[in-house]
């Protein structure tokens, strides 16, 4: 079936998503430390550098919760059938 | 007539197609939910890209809700839709049974202008009159004609929904699933518009019974119904009669018109409009008249001097 085809595609293309999504996040660390610890007299590169950091911490954190929120998602929905049902 | 007419498609082949549609609605959310990761940890200055991620992480647990609750949104339609037969109880609380009732009334019409006609027309005597009478029931023909298929149209139409709503409903989570909101609007159309007519349409013919029941149909069918059959009886008697015949057909034909072929584009039209207002629900930003726009509420500018003077 197509759409089949069509599901394994963007599965696998979620798969190398978050392979990148994972260097990223390694590359926003480094870029974030590199400039927060860069001896350089600029207030605002070293307070974008730790925006970066959070944001990659914070990234990391909610790709690994992707799987822990669709079973969250799953139980309430369960739940919400049992009180309608 | 007692049941509407099956889908061509089996209900195996039915599950398994809103199965798939689930299984892409949610490969595309797991997507949509790593690209916002992706798109929040992205090393540049640029806020209104890294903006994105939380909206999409977002928008996929909402579609993830979406694929979760398919079921319960099936009972619930089933529900509301049940309600509703239960409020509109009586002999054409099923769609079937009003459809039936509606084209027979059509085509006892039609059939009786053709009897009116064809006995007219033997009698040599009333051959002029004939010709005057086929120019009188000429469009009363063609109107009961356009109504039998627009009712025609819209029966195969209530006949697909209750197997369709369902795959509209998941093709509309499908786009909604879509990374970066591309498919957001159209999403939220195809979700009101499977609620909505899922809902709606079954009660339609009935709807159109009940107008025509207020309009007083069956007495002025029973009138023309009357005059036929004295003609059939006697022809000569036309010639008393065609006045009484006019105004005969011109009442059962506005009864008719606005309860069989106006009422069915109004009530598409303000099923249009709550759709509208519902994907504007949904998210979608829907244009044209939604349905807030004709009930009576403050208006914004009164709610903004309300606020302004807080």
């Amino acid at each position: 079936m197509a759409l089949s085809g069509l599901i394994q595609a963007i599965a696998l293309a979620t798969t190398q998503l978050s392979l990148l999504a994972t260097a990223l996040f390694a590359l926003s660390w480094v870029i974030g430390s590199l400039l927060k610890g860069a001896p350089i007299p600029f207030k605002e590169w070293k307070q974008w550098g730790q925006g970066l950091q959070m944001d990659a911490i914070k990234a990391t954190f909610e790709l690994a919760i992707w799987s822990f929120i669709g079973s969250l998602v799953a139980w309430i929905a369960y739940l919400i059938s049992l009180s309608v049902t | 007539m007692d049941s509407l007419p099956d889908l061509p498609i089996s209900n195996l082949g039915d599950n398994m197609a809103i199965g798939t549609l689930l299984g892409l609605a949610h490969a595309l959310a797991g997507m949509t939910y790593v690209a916002g990761t992706l798109m929040q940890s992205l090393p540049v200055p640029k806020r209104e890209w890294k903006a994105w991620g939380p909206v999409m992480m977002w928008d996929a647990t909402i579609a993830e809700l979406g694929i979760a609750t398919v079921s319960i949104m099936q009972l619930i339609v089933d529900i509301i839709s049940n309600l509703i037969r239960a409020e509109l109880a009586g002999p054409f609380s099923s769609p079937s049974v009003s459809f039936l009732a509606i084209t027979s009334q059509l085509v006892s019409f039609d059939a009786a202008i053709f009897i009116l006609i064809s006995i007219v027309n033997s009698t040599i005597v009333l051959a002029p009159v004939a010709e005057l009478l086929v120019k009188i029931l000429g469009l009363p023909v063609q109107i009961v004609t356009t109504a039998i298929i627009i009712w025609s149209i819209i029966h195969i139409i209530i006949g697909l929904f209750p197997n369709l709503w369902l795959v509209l409903w998941e093709t509309g989570l499908v786009f909604f699933a879509i990374p970066f909101r591309i498919g957001r609007k159209f999403a939220s159309y195809l979700m009101a518009s499977a609620i909505v007519l899922a809902i709606a349409l079954p009660i339609m013919p009935s709807i159109a019974l009940w107008l025509e029941g207020h309009l007083s149909y069956e007495l002025l069918f029973g009138r023309f119904q009357d005059i036929v059959n004295q003609v059939q009886s006697n022809p000569l008697a036309l010639l008393q009669l065609i006045p009484l015949l006019a105004t005969s057909v011109a009442d059962l034909l506005g009864a008719m018109v606005i309860a069989l072929v106006i009422f069915p584009f109004v009530y598409l039209f303000i099923l249009s409009m709550i759709i509208r207002s519902l994907a504007n629900a949904f998210g979608g930003s829907a244009s044209g008249p939604i349905f807030s726009e004709f009930v009576v509420t403050q208006s914004r500018e009164s709610v903004k001097t309300l606020e302004e003077s807080r």
